[in-house]
């Protein structure tokens, strides 16, 4: 049979293995984070947080401070979630860009590893919320953050808070490659974004919500990674909330990784 | 097996309720170019989506360089390339920049992606561009660098979706030359288009689909036979004028039609033409505009659908019997 011109070996452009999986995360997580790290980007990353930090400490600190309540060690935790969510929700609307522009599907019809485009996607989003944590984290230790737990609690910290992003990642990156309309992306995702931090331990502790909705409260993934992050940098009760927020995130890695698999699959 | 590089039998593709296409075959032999014509919505795409593993066919076979794309996705995705209808390049980055990571994703050194992205952006014309993010790139440019970026590595197959939609008349005539090239070198091109003249300039053969369906299959002659090579129109934008020159130019041309607000007359040359004018001038009908020119897919869809002169359906027709 006739192959035409320049015909390709099967093993150059065969696409399987961990190998290619890797190799190839990396080059497309290369692309992703050059479009990311520009300035302006760069900036967003690390100024924005730091403006809900320094804006809800300017606010509440009196408020928490008279409930008997140290803000300045409550609030980093809150904020590093908050943002984790943000970077999630941003993660969906730039697949969705790539899928609009064309650029999954082209991937897509490559001889390239089926993960690697939700891999890279993650691989930089990782990248873009360890510059946020970190910065969160610098800012609030200035004001009164500290971990008891010394250097490692910190390593626990911004690890936890990573794992919540990259979780939340692939579910917000499954809706994104689901849709070719960043703009529907990121205003559907963010619309249970809030209440989802709003509704948990994030901003205030349990026991402050009404009675009725205490329950919801107590069992979100949300809060569960509050407490984890509160209670590694506290040095308190670790174990069983780690553990707690370990499951949470285990459970949403086995439902959301088959959503992102379904959806690059169908995406075109 | 003969050496069939596209084999196309029976697909089926729906979303939901609604069939993009019913039952679409055809072949394409290696090394030849076929070109896929149709309306927007009649299909293209979803043929090509599942010629390219990105659809999986609801019923049919496809088989790309042997391999089917069910069976064998891999083995299909090694051998075609793939340019869609938007230009799927990153805009952020350079020309030199995409063109350097679509060959590493396909396994390049980063020595050899590098040669090659020169090579390429040389052939294509935008070695000057090349270091320039692609957002500052014209339309055509992004066409040329798409185009190039689906040659990084060159395979047998070669898929092209509307690749000069959008485009001004210099990057067609660039980017046909390009496919031209290809062809000779051997490369199997199948492109879709909803320009007649587009696949007429490229395509040994021509598949027309409509509704998701095949309604035409030939050569660019034999398809042009039954449109006639050129057309006479008559623009009157006055509907009860348009009637009466209708009624008068059938007296003499029994094929004229109305579409969109002229009379048209399959065939005949600038004397037809002439003769149409005076025709008109002794009835006393003056004319907006009167044109010689090409068919359009719209002619050809006429023609083949049967819509087309005297048929029933046809609305000059219809609005007869109504009055």
């Amino acid at each position: 049979m006739s192959v035409g011109a320049g015909p390709v070996p099967a093993a150059v452009l065969a696409e399987g293995g961990a190998a290619s999986l890797l190799r190839q995360s990396a080059l497309l997580a290369g692309r992703n984070l050059r479009v990311a790290l520009s300035v302006p980007t760069v900036v967003g990353m690390v100024v924005s947080p730091l403006l809900f930090y320094f804006g809800f400490l300017a606010v509440f600190r009196k408020m928490f401070q008279a409930h008997g309540i140290d803000f300045g060690q409550y609030l980093p935790p809150a904020i590093v979630v908050m943002w984790a969510t943000f970077t999630a929700v941003s993660a969906a609307v730039l697949l969705s860009r790539d899928r609009r522009g064309g650029m999954v599907a082209r991937l897509r019809s490559m001889p390239v590893h089926g993960g690697a485009v939700v891999t890279a996607r993650l691989a930089s989003d990782g990248v873009r919320a360890l510059i946020s944590v970190c910065a969160v984290v610098a800012a609030a230790h200035l004001t009164g953050f500290r971990f008891a737990t010394g250097p490692l609690g910190a390593v626990a910290f911004v690890l936890l808070a990573l794992a919540f992003l990259l979780v939340l990642a692939l579910g917000t990156g499954a809706a994104g490659l689901a849709s070719s309309q960043p703009e529907t992306v990121g205003s559907t995702l963010h619309m249970p974004a809030m209440p989802l931090l709003m509704l948990s331990t994030a901003f205030a502790p349990a026991s402050s919500f009404p009675a009725w909705v205490r329950p919801v409260v107590e069992l979100s993934p949300v809060s569960a990674v509050v407490d984890a992050l509160r209670a590694v940098a506290d040095g308190t009760g670790v174990a069983g909330a780690v553990l707690r927020a370990c499951v949470w995130l285990a459970v949403l890695l086995v439902v959301f990784s088959r959503a992102a698999t379904r959806a690059y699959r169908r995406a075109t | 097996m003969n050496d069939a590089m596209i084999d196309v039998e029976g697909l089926r593709k729906s979303f939901g309720k609604k069939a993009a296409v019913q039952d679409v075959s055809f072949t394409v032999p290696g090394g030849t170019v076929l070109g896929l014509l149709g309306p927007n919505g009649a299909g293209k795409t979803t043929v090509i989506n599942c010629l390219s593993t990105l659809l999986r066919p609801d019923a049919g076979r496809v088989t790309v360089a042997g391999h089917d794309v069910l069976r064998d996705p891999a083995g299909v995705r090694a051998s075609i390339a793939l340019t869609g209808q938007f230009a799927a390049v990153d805009q952020v980055l350079t020309g030199r920049q995409n063109l350097v990571l679509f060959g590493r994703l396909l396994r390049l050194s980063r020595r050899e992606a590098g040669e090659r992205a020169t090579e390429l952006l040389s052939r294509f014309d935008l070695l000057e561009a090349g270091d320039k993010a692609v957002k500052e790139y014209s339309g055509g440019m992004r066409r040329r660098l798409d185009l190039a970026a689906a040659l990084v590595v060159p395979r047998p197959v070669l898929v092209l979706d509307e690749p000069t939609t959008g485009l001004d008349p210099r990057s067609r005539h660039a980017l046909w030359r390009v496919v031209r090239d290809l062809r000779v070198s051997g490369t199997t091109v199948l492109l879709t288009t909803q320009y007649l003249e587009e696949a007429d300039r490229l395509a040994d053969a021509i598949v027309v689909i409509d509704k998701g369906r095949v309604i035409a299959t030939g050569t660019p002659d034999e398809l042009k036979d039954k449109v006639g090579t050129t057309m006479c129109e008559v623009r009157l934008d006055d509907d009860a004028a348009r009637e009466r020159a209708l009624a008068v130019l059938r007296g003499q041309w029994t094929d004229a039609t109305e579409s969109d607000g002229a009379v048209v007359v399959p065939g005949g040359d600038a004397r037809t033409l002439t003769e149409i004018v005076r025709r008109l001038a002794d009835t006393g009908i003056e004319a907006d505009n009167v044109a010689l020119r090409r068919p359009t897919l719209d002619d050809v869809f006429f023609a083949l659908t049967g819509r087309g002169a005297g048929a029933p359906g046809n609305p000059g027709e219809v609005a007869r019997a109504v009055r």
